[in-house]
């Protein structure tokens, strides 16, 4: 518990700061929608091959609210945050070794678990100040902007998605922190943006794959988070399944995580 | 009763390739001050590692306050153990201060902040600095401020005083020394540097290549261990002198060096006060010595003794 309140305090500011900057990327997002502008934009993108439109939601309606923050917000979220997260969750507990400040901590009545626990709360509460901070740039935005209509916005689905958004944040935080309990920084990084990537390809464009291999879109977290049917088309479908999903892949994660970092050694 | 016991403790790496500890058996009395003596690299700190369970080791038992334990598992234990890493890291972003508070709340320690501000003293620590800021000896004075904070019954320290100065190195042990009066802890102290083991320690073990090569009172070291004799002669005719008679009266004597009017050789504790009377009082090809010198031969050459007494067989003396 200690150790991810100190990791907490002592980067709160950190946190805070960078929470606001996405937030106000996303009231920046807010201030260019504009229905009218967006017409010709939504006909030049139906125009693109199928792999770009699958890059940013297979539903495509950037005249809605809910069609703009899907192309715009959502789609691209991975990117925007997943960077931040991969770099920190992955580098984390190897970095404690090599600095070496975790035998101290080691070597008191710790348990192991403990440990990786701590520092994945860590994440998961910087994971969702910064979601919640960025929810309020788009909270504020609808209200502030003249161009969107707030009685047209689905508050539910929005806040929905942001809930979603999270849950996906924390999978990918999962992943890292996985790859963090076992090798060293550089490789755990490495690695960890090499999954990201296989992932969001098998899970984004399975559909460009032969039919043989379109199975393997489940093992990707991206196939889970795919937000465009509920923000465009209003289809609640499988929403609380896909977050369920993601929820367990993180416990198994996490699960894996304190099972082989329990068993590693701690080396010089 | 034995504060630490470790029987048969084996740690290999590369499956089996890379011996780091080799089957060693240990017995630290309860109170004692024992030294763990050995060369870089002699496997020093893995033993300490397994003991904290910071590395799983390859096989052998280990007892603390005689329950034997799972050292990895049995995390309780820790609580009776102050530990002073070999390679201290502590949290650059933090001041001693803040450092002390923060391990105080993770370890549930009371702060004894009379103690902790003796010691800060004495050390000369600077407790409102980042340790991002601090030079390595003063990041060691902060180390040894976290590892004396609490209570434990069995102080653990990983070459404690590198990167101290000879002046806080004394200051260092003379708290230790106080503090194991006031407690009648148990300090296990590793170190390459035999001086500062002769000094503190009662008992020593001597570890090299993963095996405990000797375990003894440091009485007892002292009389095993060479002494490192330097003479500077007139010229080099005395020096020639000297070296028959060194070679017929002195048959052990191992010379390491010898050239133009200098000559560098080892001899035990015992025939290094022999020898004394000759270098005062003798006079080599009609002139007596113009400068010696007497050190404590380096830990290489004590091992030199030792393989040369003993066969080491399993990690035991035979």
């Amino acid at each position: 518990m200690h150790t991810f309140l100190k990791e907490i305090r002592y980067s709160i500011k950190g946190i805070l700061i960078l929470a606001l900057c996405f937030g106000l990327f996303f009231l920046a997002f807010m201030a260019i929608y504009d229905p009218t502008l967006f017409e010709d934009m939504e006909a030049l993108l139906a125009s693109y091959p199928e792999v770009i439109a699958l890059m940013v939601g297979q539903y495509i309606a950037l005249t809605t609210f809910g069609g703009f923050v899907n192309v715009y917000l959502f789609s691209m979220s991975w990117f925007y945050f997943g960077f931040y997260f991969i770099i920190k969750a992955a580098q984390d507990i190897p970095k404690e070794i090599e600095d070496k400040t975790i035998d101290i901590i080691l070597s008191k009545p710790i348990k192991r678990w403990k440990f990786v626990v701590g520092k994945y709360i860590r994440h998961v509460i910087t994971a969702f100040i910064i979601v919640t901070i960025s929810s309020l740039g788009v909270l504020i935005g609808v209200f502030a902007f003249p161009t969107i209509v707030p009685s047209e916005v689905y508050f539910n689905e929005i806040f929905a998605v942001f809930l979603w958004l999270f849950v996906f944040l924390v999978a990918l935080i999962s992943t890292s922190l996985f790859f963090s309990t076992f090798l060293s920084p550089r490789r755990a990084l490495t690695l960890s943006f090499a999954v990201t990537i296989f992932f969001y390809i098998v899970g984004i464009f399975w559909e460009a794959f032969p039919e043989a291999v379109h199975g393997m879109r489940f093992l990707s977290i991206f196939y889970y988070f795919e937000t465009s049917n509920l923000l465009v088309n209003h289809v609640w479908d499988n929403v609380v399944l896909n977050i369920l999903i993601l929820t367990g892949y993180s416990a198994f994660m996490i699960g894996l995580s304190i099972l082989i970092f329990n068993k590693r050694d701690i080396p010089v | 009763m034995n504060a630490i016991e470790i029987k048969d403790l084996k740690k290999y790496y590369n499956k089996g390739k890379i011996k780091a500890v080799d089957g060693i058996s240990l017995k630290v009395p309860k109170g004692a001050r024992f030294g763990f003596l050995g060369p870089n690299g002699a496997g020093k700190t893995t033993t300490i590692r397994c003991l904290l369970g910071l590395l799983n080791p390859d096989g052998g038992i280990t007892t603390i306050n005689g329950e034997e334990i799972n050292p990895k598992k049995d995390v309780k234990i820790r609580n009776q153990i102050g530990y002073l890493p070999g390679e201290l890291g502590l949290y650059k972003y933090m001041t001693a201060e803040q450092l002390i508070k923060y391990f105080a709340k993770l370890f549930d320690i009371e702060i004894d902040w009379k103690f902790i501000k003796d010691v800060t003293e004495r050390l000369e620590i600077e407790m409102d600095r980042k340790m991002g800021v601090l030079s390595k000896g003063n990041k060691q004075k902060v180390g040894v401020l976290t590892a004396l904070m609490g209570k434990f019954d069995i102080l653990i320290m990983d070459e404690p005083t590198s990167g101290l100065d000879p002046l806080m190195q004394s200051e260092f042990y003379r708290i230790i020394a106080e503090r194991q009066e006031e407690s009648n802890c148990t300090v296990f102290v590793s170190s390459h540097v035999l001086p500062e083991i002769e000094k503190f320690c009662d008992r020593v073990a001597i570890i090299k290549n993963g095996k405990i090569v000797d375990v003894s009172n440091v009485q007892e070291l002292k009389k095993k261990s060479l002494k490192r004799i330097e003479l500077d002669f007139e010229n080099n005719k005395s020096l020639l002198e000297f070296n028959s008679f060194l070679s017929s009266d002195f048959p052990d004597a191992i010379v390491k060096q010898k050239y133009q009017k200098r000559i560098e050789f080892l001899l035990s504790y015992t025939q290094s006060r022999d020898i004394l009377p000759y270098l005062s009082k003798n006079k080599w090809a009609g002139m007596p010595i113009t400068d010696f010198n007497i050190t404590h031969s380096t830990l290489d050459n004590i091992f030199l003794e030792y393989y040369k007494d003993s066969n080491s067989k399993g990690g035991e003396i035979v």
